[in-house]
């Protein structure tokens, strides 16, 4: 017993020794950031817009190498990745439940400074001062060479009027001599969760209003604004929280040779347009993965009107969390990164830098798409009053969506998650009931549910509880439907997948974006192992054939992998072969979130 | 058993003390690196720097001088308000020191008189992106080049120019209301649109001069603190695309193929000056003197002040009343 005690003190003096000397346990985590002990450091945790991370997880490594100190204390920098919009989100509710929702952070470095004032004007006092720019990247709209071209580039300047023009063709790119593009199709993200969907939606009602500066809340509500903007939501193809998934989708296309019948403009960073050329279409190389120049490459177009940047400041926060130490310490690495060897570092990730001392150069040159000497003049951010009537107006002037919500209600879906004796349904259902309110009122919605043994006599695998119609009459139904559920028999995957798919088709709409939202926790059990792969064959041929081509009538399938049993790759597969986006709800906890990201592509 | 427990027992305390000398040593380093409080031993001389000293005031001998620096906007009000205490030296441009017994004598205070010396000398340039210098060659020709961007500030570069490349004209200078050399920048605009340096305050009634300053108000840009308009534009040319700058900044930069120079004629000089209100001020001319050479300025060709105090005074005005 004494020697377990003697044992014990000389693993804990060595543990002191090991705190006072470093930190140095870090490690990249495979989600991305910087895993591991802070010892006795001061911890500054990050929350970072997802496209810097590499870039901020190499430049915090260092720096914490460096063993930078304030009054004896080693610092240890944290970055984690966050959505700029969902990070605001979650400090106007005080940056609840750090277990899922990641650390309270003492850094918040959105894409741009336009969130703070979000931010600010919803909590209603300034939590999130004006923070200092650590890189930018200026928006551009990224369209295929032989397109842009056909649109007059590189010789005609072209802007947002263009791209408007064109989405109000009716004849689409016939009209521009390339009937074989169909119509023309935008891409552009939900501005409540992206920058790059927040700026072209505030360089959207800029070009309504044929201003650049001094947008107000008055101009928004003019009829002619409104319908500008209606008109151009029109040709949005989805929406959703990152632009990566118009990259990815965009470059799965182009190794099939159809990058042009997916999307024909996508609002992006400029970065962005540099990593798609190079090959890498979502900015990170994961370990074996071969970057591959795409057939047709992007070029970066900047709006004649001018366009806004995303200046990627560092907002040391006004929060209760954060004590005047950690802001001390936030301070020295802001300090950091601005040194120009670190400055040149974001270069090679494609930003510009926001030192003067280091010139702008490659790989931000024509042979990526993009253009150094441009953007040649800038939009003016709104006050933050008006950024929010920004965010209202274009709630209800955004594309519609008609969404078949596709419910597992299979018996694993009863297993139980947590301490407090829910099951994986409850956490599913209050999180699809949550998303309910994200739906306008001229949105259609339905619900399907699915398992085996379905029905009166059962033999169906699915039910469909609500027809699809408009939210105005089918909020409460929904609500009432989806909170009556309990959890039943098999996992019948392959066949009501095809079959939703198949339902949604039937019913599409030309002028909604029609999607399926599909969320399972397992694998294909439909109690007949027998005809599986031939019923995944049949399932990937539809959804495949049904998506491709010019003129086809898309239908997308966002697909939720629920809990840690699901079939990953099947979802995977689903959501790539309808080009929308899978998500990962492995830890049940997540779903309330996942379910909001899955809603923002409408 | 007792040998082991004791060597169990020394090695814990080894480690324990290890750690503490190791946690000092960390300590007292970090202590060293961190510590930039300047607390010269006797005399103190305290030297108050407008921001745009800022490099070579933190070259000063701390163990001579206690350093503050900050605008020179908030130097001018304090020193002119009851109950001012002024430091024992000024490093700040011509004529900030001045300026301070004019506004003193506005309000009845008695004058502070400090004895102002010119240390050294710049030279006020425009800088232009190179690749709008063209435009600008051809769009103000005939004319000074502060009259003409002015006039045209936050229009469309096509109004110099007709086949110029979409996007405003935009002059970047510091905050005249704040900045020493930013009053100084607008200083030079004024007197370029008059093209005469010496700044007739009864001529800024006249409607045409009225109407440029409308223009200068709305389109010229004011960079944000602790920035200079020269970096702005080379980081962000959508923000600033013509930099109010002086010769010794436009020497140094590394990037000087990413912008044109443009003399401005007429040019109301850039000085730097030490004000000393108390003995011991004049400890610091010397040694600034010494660093403002080493970094590229030039001699005053006139030790004493050249500027009119009360114009600037009025010029302030002007500006703060405009924006």
């Amino acid at each position: 017993m004494k020697r377990l005690r003697n044992i014990v003190i000389g693993a804990t003096v060595a543990a002191l020794v090991a705190s006072a000397c470093s930190s140095d346990t870090a490690k990249t985590s495979t989600t991305g950031g910087l895993d591991g002990d802070a010892g006795d450091c001061i911890t500054v945790d990050m929350a970072i817009s997802p496209e810097k991370l590499t870039v901020l997880t190499e430049l915090a490594n260092t720096f914490n190498d460096n063993k930078t100190e304030i009054d004896g204390k080693c610092i240890f920098v944290r970055p984690a990745r966050k959505a700029s919009g969902a990070a605001a989100r979650l400090l106007v509710d005080s940056w609840p439940d750090p277990t899922n929702n990641g650390p309270q952070p003492v850094i918040w470095s959105p894409a741009s400074n336009g969130w703070a004032g979000v931010v600010n004007e919803q909590v209603g006092s300034v939590v999130a001062p004006p923070g200092t720019p650590f890189m930018l990247t200026p928006l551009v709209i990224a369209m295929p060479k032989p397109m842009a071209e056909a649109l007059g580039y590189p010789g005609k300047q072209l802007g947002f009027s263009d791209i408007v023009d064109l989405a109000n063709t009716p004849d689409g790119w016939a009209a521009y001599g390339h009937p074989e593009w169909g119509a023309f199709k935008l891409g552009k993200t939900n501005p409540n969760f992206s920058t790059s969907g927040l700026n072209f939606t505030i360089a959207e009602y800029y070009a309504a209003t044929g201003k650049t500066s001094g947008l107000t809340l008055e101009d928004l509500q003019r009829p002619n604004v409104a319908e500008f903007a209606g008109n151009v939501e029109k040709s949005v193809v989805h929406y959703g929280d990152t632009t990566l998934t118009f990259l990815n989708n965009w470059y799965r296309a182009d190794q099939r040779g159809n990058a042009l019948t997916y999307t024909s403009a996508v609002a992006v960073e400029e970065k962005s347009v540099i990593d798609y050329n190079t090959g890498n279409p979502d900015g990170i190389l994961d370990p074996g993965e071969v970057a591959r120049p795409p057939r047709d490459p992007l070029v970066a177009i900047y709006p004649k009107e001018g366009t806004l940047f995303s200046d990627n400041p560092f907002i040391i926060l006004d929060e209760p969390w954060v004590t005047a130490e950690q802001k001390a310490a936030a301070k020295l690495f802001q300090d950091f990164v601005q040194q120009p060897d670190n400055q040149a570092k974001v270069l090679q990730f494609g930003f510009r830098p926001n030192n003067p001392a280091v010139p702008i150069s490659d790989p931000i040159n024509a042979a990526n798409g993009v253009d150094p000497t441009q953007p040649q003049s800038e939009l003016e951010v709104p006050d933050s009053k008006v950024l929010v009537g920004v965010l209202d107006a274009w709630a209800q002037q955004r594309k519609d969506a008609k969404v078949l919500l596709v419910l597992d209600v299979s018996g694993s879906m009863g297993d139980s998650v947590g301490s407090e004796g829910k099951t994986k349904l409850d956490l599913a259902i209050q999180a699809a009931v949550n998303s309910l309110d994200k739906f306008k009122d001229s949105d259609e919605v339905g619900l399907w549910i699915f398992t085996t043994d379905l029905g009166p006599d059962a033999t169906s695998t699915y039910l469909e509880l609500v027809p699809t119609a408009p939210m105005s009459e089918n909020r409460d139904k929904l609500k009432s439907a989806i909170e009556a559920q309990r959890p039943l028999n098999g996992t019948p995957l392959y066949t009501v997948t095809q079959a939703a798919y198949e339902a949604a088709k039937a019913a599409y709409d030309p002028a909604k974006i029609n999607a399926v939202v599909f969320l399972t926790d397992g694998q294909n059990d439909d109690a007949n192992p027998d005809d599986d792969q031939q019923q995944y064959a049949d399932m990937i041929s539809t959804l495949t054939a049904g998506s491709e081509g010019v003129n086809s009538e898309s239908v997308r399938m966002f697909t939720i992998s629920y809990g840690a049993g699901a079939d990953t790759a099947t979802l995977k597969a689903i959501a790539e072969a309808t080009t929308a986006a899978y998500y990962d709800a492995s830890n049940p906890a997540t779903i309330d979130q996942v379910f909001t990201n899955v809603v923002s592509n409408f | 058993m007792t040998v082991k427990r004791l060597l169990a027992f020394l090695g814990a305390v080894a480690l324990i003390v290890g750690a503490v000398f190791l946690r000092d040593a960390l300590d007292n380093r970090s202590s060293d690196a961190t510590d930039t409080t300047n607390k010269p031993a006797g005399r103190t001389v305290t030297v108050v720097c407008s921001t745009e000293f800022r490099a070579f005031c933190d070259q000063l001998d701390t163990k001579k001088f206690i350093v503050t620096v900050e605008p020179a906007g908030a130097t001018l009000d304090r020193l002119s308000a009851s109950g001012a205490v002024a430091p024992d030296a000024w490093i700040t441009l011509d004529p900030f020191p001045g300026m301070t017994d004019v506004l003193r004598n506005v309000d009845t205070l008695a004058p502070l008189s400090p004895d102002v010396v010119a240390v050294a000398a710049d030279v006020p340039e425009l800088a232009v992106t190179a690749t709008r210098s063209d435009t600008l060659a051809l769009g103000c020709s005939g004319r000074s080049v502060w009259n003409c961007i002015g006039g045209a500030a936050g229009l469309q570069w096509s109004t110099l120019s007709a086949d110029a490349t979409s996007g405003p004209v935009l002059p970047g200078i510091t905050d005249p209301a704040t900045e020493a050399f930013g009053l100084v920048s607008f200083a030079n605009a004024v007197g370029g649109y008059f093209s005469n340096p010496a700044l007739d305050t009864s001529s800024w009634t006249d409607a045409g001069f009225r109407a440029w300053m409308r223009t200068v108000s709305a389109g010229v840009r004011v960079t944000v603190p602790g920035t200079t308009p020269l970096d702005t534009m080379l980081v962000r040319k959508t923000e600033v695309n013509i930099a109010a700058t002086t010769k010794t900044q436009t020497d140094a930069s590394t990037r000087s193929n990413e912008f044109t120079v443009v003399p401005l004629d007429p040019a109301i000089p850039v000085v730097a000056v030490v004000a000393t209100f108390a003995d011991g001020g004049n400890d610091v001319v010397g040694p600034i003197t010494s660093l403002l050479r080493a970094g590229g300025w030039s001699a005053a060709s006139d030790p004493k002040p050249q500027l009119p105090a009360g114009t600037f005074v009025a010029l302030r005005r002007l500006w703060e009343e405009s924006n």
